[in-house]
């Protein structure tokens, strides 16, 4: 089986590397690499513009171009999030976490170099999978029905209330707040409205672009207003002193990696699961794991290189049901596959067998792609740090002026640009009153889909609840929620204090702590 | 008071002769194809396609705009309030004129009044399909096997009210079974659940069926349309396997808004008649999907809208399907 993978794919190559199929490529990439800095002007808005102008070209190339976009975003997506603290595209909201304070500490440059090698590493894993692995991935797919999806979304949800900084209180109270949100529009099993107060507009919910960007975005934005002038020179002195990564930022960094590459790609397999799930997932398991993890949210290379990994093995991994089954894991993806009807190819299982040169050439691209957009990325890095240098009266404004047409662009809707404005100015509230906006994303993306599949699997069984552990992913998934839920009372009534007091004392955080006092505290009380 | 009567009539002529310019040139500008789905979709496909042709027999260019939501209530409401001037056309699917006016107690727009249709695109046949493990090979064994344990199988629907739920209820209303309706976020979630047996079945447009059936994943009871496809000379119709009259089809159609003068809407349906029979056109996207073609002058297709309109409404009523 190895070997003809390995033949299909030296043929694969040989496709991806005819000069106009090559070309196609690196329009892709770095079209995709372009929109992806860009806040809200995601991959699908950019692939719906370009889809006209494939009509065109051969169906191999047009299939390249597109997916090069999709890829290529996903590399420009983390810039922002990290020098901005402006999640582009929610997948990488949860990269702020820790970017931001590190492009604080003057360390916005290595950030985004660990960002490229995370995401070069994810991708590539997510290839090798999708090269190796397509058959058996999907039948390990097909396995995840409605329970063992809604147990992985409740795990998901309980290992992740706990994913910023601060009291645990108010991260699960932000969470809830999540899904709360998450509750409006239309429900799914009776298609009455729910919390739409009578707006059209709300009857699909609340947009995911809107919510991430408000919270990140536009509140992050507000938030700077009075401390405008000395954060932004600081940052940019001290940020171009290293750009390069050490080698114990390297050592430092390679295992969260690896994790996150291993989340990502097990994201990518389960229906209904994207990136943004991944990234969230993965960097809550990295919470976890992490000797330290009181330290998560100020400024952790570990906080930034895992969750791009995961994003990236997912958005490579999210190919493999597109590809073999023709069933388009997002919307994204159905585009791509609408793509390929125009062309009159009918995406499916025989896609595979009928046309080797799209199915084996775009496996080539991928890792052409990849390679590119690490070349196009690594020198451009000095370059978006020097953005920093902006004055912010002209860069915030300019950002929102993004923005706006970011979100607009995202439903062709004017209803969602008042939606970002609208919860930014909530976002603003609740920064000043200590509360971390991630969790409610996390509430916010997890929670439908928890819902939705908890009613399905209700349907099915008739009712019954023993369906969650007969079943035996569900069942795994269920101890690992009884476990965590356990471990968090053990370890409370074990020793409350023995559990908060390093974090208070820890040496290690001090040569952080200024800054993060400056940045955290400064617009909680300004009078001080 | 003559005086003013006389200056209105005049108005009135300038205007007519300017609406009759106006047609004769059409279009002198963009065409705007408002689609009420996300970019990927089926909808979003025949948009593309169509504006593509549109756009190289007309020498203008033709946009594909989405405006997802609500049902294709907000893409139906913003074409409604649009200049009807042929400029900003509907590309919808039956469900913003045959199914929501039934479906749901207020709209935003008014399905007769706010539109003129301007031609029916394509009918997409439905296939009931089933996973490979539900002991049943026809549509008479699948109603015995519902016959015989009443509301113990399910099926996958793309959304309450959407076709792939009242075709199923249609189809357990003519049937006499009762059968569980499990409601996912569009078609493929579903279909992927029944391939992995989660679900027994669903009906699913022919297109999306074709190659998970010739794969082994899937079987194909039958096929919604009213005669067997020319292309699946084997498989059965639901109407011949014991339900007379059984029709699962969807259809898309291009809208204008209701004041469009009637010489651009019939220039479009010229235009849309000739795209539609163009064998180029055929072979590239109409059927590889198992699209078929609804030709017909805008009259024909107000009078198909009338009679599918009055089947959904008593399907609705018999389902007792209503969204408040």
């Amino acid at each position: 089986m190895i070997a003809t993978a390995l033949t299909d794919l030296w043929y694969g190559f040989g496709v991806a590397l005819e000069p106009h199929n090559l070309m196609w490529c690196f329009i892709g990439v770095l079209v995709g690499n372009m929109v992806g800095v860009l806040p809200g002007m995601g991959p699908l808005a950019t692939i719906s513009i370009l889809l006209p102008l494939t009509f065109g070209i051969p169906p191999v190339g047009a299939v390249l171009m597109l997916a090069g976009v999709m890829y290529g975003a996903q590399y420009g997506g983390a810039i922002c999030s990290i020098l901005l603290n402006l999640p582009c595209h929610p997948p990488h909201a949860v990269t702020c976490l820790d970017g931001f304070p590190l492009t604080q500490q003057g360390r916005g440059g290595v950030a985004l170099g660990i960002t490229v090698l995370a995401s070069f590493v994810g991708a590539s894993w997510g290839i090798t999978e999708m090269i190796f692995l397509s058959p058996l991935l999907v039948k390990a797919a097909l396995e995840f029905g409605p329970a063992e999806v809604c147990s992985l979304m409740l795990l998901g949800l309980l290992a992740g209330s706990t994913l910023a900084r601060g009291s645990p209180l108010k991260g699960v109270a932000m969470t809830v707040l999540g899904l709360i949100l998450g509750c409006v529009g239309t429900d799914l099993e009776l298609g009455s409205e729910r919390y739409t107060f009578g707006l059209t507009e709300l009857d699909d919910g609340i947009a995911l672009v809107a919510l991430a960007l408000g919270l990140f975005g536009i509140a992050e934005f507000m938030n700077s207003i009075n401390q405008v002038a000395p954060i932004s020179t600081r940052y940019t002195k001290v940020s171009l002193r290293d750009l390069r990564p050490s080698k114990a930022d390297l050592k430092q960094s390679i295992f969260p990696m690896l994790r996150g590459t291993m989340v990502g790609s097990l994201c990518s397999l389960i229906p209904g699961t994207g990136p943004t799930i991944a990234s969230f997932v993965a960097y809550a398991t990295e919470k976890r794991v992490s000797k330290t993890p009181e330290r998560f949210g100020t400024g952790m290379l570990e906080g930034v290189a895992c969750p791009e990994a995961a994003t990236h093995s997912s958005v490579q991994g999210d190919f493999i049901p597109t590809m073999s089954l023709g069933i388009p894991g997002d919307a994204v993806m159905a585009l791509l596959l609408g793509a390929l009807m125009i062309h009159g190819i009918v995406p499916g299982p025989q896609l595979i067998s009928q046309h080797p040169d799209i199915f084996w050439g775009l496996v080539a691209s991928f890792w052409i792609g990849n390679v590119l957009l690490v070349l196009l990325n690594v020198p451009l890095i000095g370059i978006w740090v020097k953005m920093l240098a902006i004055p912010y009266r002209y860069l915030y404004p300019s950002a929102l002026f993004f923005v706006c047409i970011g979100v607009y662009a995202a439903n062709n809707d004017m209803f969602q640009v008042g939606e970002v404005i609208v919860i930014g100015a909530f976002g603003y509230l609740l920064l000043r009153l200590g509360f971390h906006p991630a969790p409610i994303l996390l509430g916010f993306v997890l929670g439908p889909r928890f819902e939705e599949n908890f009613r399905r699997a209700m349907l099915i069984s008739r009712g019954d609840l023993g369906v969650f552990v007969e079943r035996p992913i569900s069942a795994v998934f269920v101890a690992l929620c009884v476990g965590l839920i356990g471990m968090q009372i053990y370890f409370r009534l074990r020793g409350a204090k023995a559990d908060l007091e390093p974090a208070a004392e820890n040496g290690g955080v001090s040569d952080i702590a200024p800054i993060e006092l400056t940045r955290r505290r400064a617009p909680v009380r300004p009078a001080e | 008071m003559i005086a003013l009567s006389r200056y209105v009539l005049v108005l009135g002529v300038i205007a007519a002769g300017l609406a009759s310019a106006a047609a004769q040139q059409f279009p002198v500008k963009t065409i705007t194809l408002v689609v009420p789905a996300a970019p990927g979709g089926v909808t979003d496909l025949i948009a593309r396609a169509l504006g593509q042709r549109f756009s190289e027999s007309l020498g203008q260019s033709v946009v594909v705009e989405n405006k997802p939501g609500a049902s294709n209530q907000i893409a139906a409401e913003y074409v409604a309030r649009s200049s009807a001037d042929g400029y900003t056309l509907l590309v919808s699917p039956e469900a913003t004129v045959a199914i929501n006016p039934y479906l749901f107690a207020k709209l935003h727009y008014n399905p007769t009044k706010d539109f003129v249709p301007v031609a029916g695109l394509v009918k997409i046949h439905q296939a009931l399909v089933t996973n490979p493990s539900v002991p049943v090979h026809t549509v008479s064994d699948l109603i015995g096997l519902a016959k015989k344990e009443p509301g113990a199988l399910n099926y996958g629907t793309y959304g309450v009210g959407s076709t792939g739920h009242l075709n199923m209820e249609m189809f357990q209303a003519m049937a006499g079974v009762q059968m569980v309706a499990i409601h996912y976020k569009g078609a493929t979630p579903a279909l992927t659940d029944v391939i992995a047996g989660h679900i027994q079945m669903m009906f699913i447009s022919v297109g999306s069926a074709v190659q998970p059936w010739k794969a082994g994943e899937l079987n194909v009871l039958a096929v919604g349309s009213k005669e067997r496809l020319a292309r699946l000379p084997d498989i059965p119709t639901v109407a011949e396997s014991g339900l007379p009259g059984f029709e699962a089809a969807s259809w898309f159609g291009l809208f204008a808004p209701a004041a469009t003068p009637s010489a651009i809407v019939s220039q479009l349906n010229a235009l849309t008649q000739r795209v539609l029979s163009e064998p180029a056109f055929r072979a590239a996207v109409l059927d590889p999907q198992f699209f078929e073609p609804m030709p017909g002058s805008p009259q024909d297709f107000a009078a198909f809208i009338k009679t599918d309109a009055e089947k959904w409404r008593r399907v609705l009523k018999v389902a007792n399907v209503k969204v408040e």
